[in-house]
């Protein structure tokens, strides 16, 4: 076989060689789509890191009296791109989460009637008090935002999985 | 036991049931892979059936441009696979033994493949099934030789090439293999005996 | 036929090799796809504690595929030294 050309042993005559020869070549296209998706997964890592350092600061999102009860405020949360959706559901009573539906990211609105929030999409329904799902398609909570309340200003800081 | 192809020319009455067995064949749609020629039939009416060959390395094969011609791994030469053949004739032209026939209807080679879909279960090909003198056999050599005379070879030599073949032909003793001098044809069709 | 034969024993089992080969790597791909798949799960979810080990075990399949890789190298390469 040694005096083969590459071209012939590329396309082998005999069923086991040309079996051989097409084997050969998907396992080296298996490793190269296994080193691309080890390179996606370092995408979820450099993501992640950077959500972090955003979650460090500390913005402020409102004044206690802008906010009536059963009243919300828009804003935007940890980065220009993210919007965010502050509840106060009683007197001292303040939550805050990411405004995108778990599903496929509308955006989701309070109702203080019925005390949840809800997505008009497909009628998704989140518990206002946890950000629970309690009806519809969404898969999973809706990512709650962490509050701090000094001095009559509620901030924002860091983003808490549930 | 492995089972081998042998073809006496001697014994073709030239009755064409090997053809019309052949062309019976839903698998390569009604045309005849195996046909009959004259040895020389300005003074005789002996035929001989033409078969493919099945060499062990198969000159189709290696001159194919388009890798359409396969080997099983028990030595049968396929047809040419439709989705590659582009009809170029080369293997036409190359087959020491013409084998190869190009079918203009379809734009593609088409040749025995020792009724692969028969042979790989056990089973023995049309033309050997049908013959009726047993110009072609197919089966265990020990038990042709239990009951025939002459010798199968399956070396063949034409000018500096050796080719070697799956399939025999029989020649009387003490042949050892075929010797096909082309200078020395003055008519078509005629072979000289090996040494 | 009996000068094929050892050839085609070869070639056989070179086959047989490539094959097992080709299944080990698809396993280990499909490792990785799903720890990739938890990746995902946790960033939509705005957790960022499992990115990283899901990345460094990632890592370690694609290692393991290189190393097998380099084992299907070899089973061509011996191909050539034999005369």
């Amino acid at each position: 076989m040694s005096g083969t050309p590459k071209w012939r042993e590329d396309f082998p005559i005999r069923w086991e060689a040309d079996n051989y020869v097409t084997r050969r070549e998907f396992t080296k296209f298996l490793v190269l789509v296994s080193g691309a998706t080890f390179v996606g997964n370092g995408y979820f890592v450099l993501q992640g890191r950077r959500e972090v350092e955003a979650e460090r600061i500390r913005i402020e999102v409102a004044r206690v009296e802008e906010v009536p009860v059963g009243g919300v405020k828009l804003f935007r949360y940890p980065s220009a791109n993210d919007p965010a959706i502050l509840i106060r559901l009683a007197e001292n009573e303040w939550v805050a989460y990411m405004q995108r539906c778990t599903h496929l990211s509308c955006p989701v609105h309070y109702s203080a009637k019925s005390g949840r929030i809800e997505c008009p999409c497909h009628n998704g329904a989140f518990e206002a008090r946890t950000g629970r799902v309690l009806e519809g398609p969404p898969p999973r909570p809706l990512p709650r935002i962490v509050l701090y309340i000094a001095e009559g200003r509620i901030y924002a800081q860091g983003v808490q999985g549930s | 036991m492995e089972n081998v192809f042998i073809l006496d020319p001697a014994r073709c009455i030239g009755c064409q049931a090997c053809v019309q067995a052949c062309g019976e064949c839903g698998t390569h749609r009604g045309t005849s892979m195996i046909h009959l020629e004259y040895i020389n039939r300005a003074a005789t009416v002996q035929t001989t059936p033409q078969v493919c060959m099945h060499c062990e390395e198969p000159t189709c094969a290696l001159v194919c441009p388009a890798d359409a011609i396969k080997q099983t791994p028990d030595g049968v030469t396929q047809s040419s696979l439709k989705p590659r053949c582009i009809g170029c004739q080369n293997c036409v032209l190359a087959c020491p033994f013409g084998v190869p026939r190009y079918e203009t209807e379809i734009d593609q080679m088409m040749k025995c493949d020792l009724c692969y879909d028969r042979t790989s279960l056990g089973k023995r090909p049309m033309c050997a099934t049908v013959c009726p003198s047993e110009a072609l056999y197919y089966g265990p050599l020990e038990e042709w030789r239990g009951r025939r005379r002459g010798r199968p070879i399956n070396v063949w030599r034409f000018g500096r090439q050796t080719v070697k073949t799956k399939v025999y032909m029989v020649m009387p003793e003490p042949a050892q293999q075929i010797d096909i001098r082309l200078h020395e044809i003055q008519r078509p069709q005629r072979q000289e005996a090996a040494r | 036929m009996n000068g094929r034969e050892p050839g085609l024993a070869d070639m056989e089992r070179r086959s047989q090799t490539i094959l097992m080969l080709m299944i080990l790597v698809l396993i280990v791909f499909l490792i990785q796809l799903w720890l990739i798949t938890i990746a995902l799960e946790d960033y939509l979810a705005a957790h960022h504690t499992l990115a990283l080990p899901t990345f460094l075990a990632s890592g370690a399949c694609f290692l393991v595929n290189l190393r097998l890789l380099r084992y299907l190298f070899d089973v061509d390469r011996k191909k050539e030294d034999r005369p």
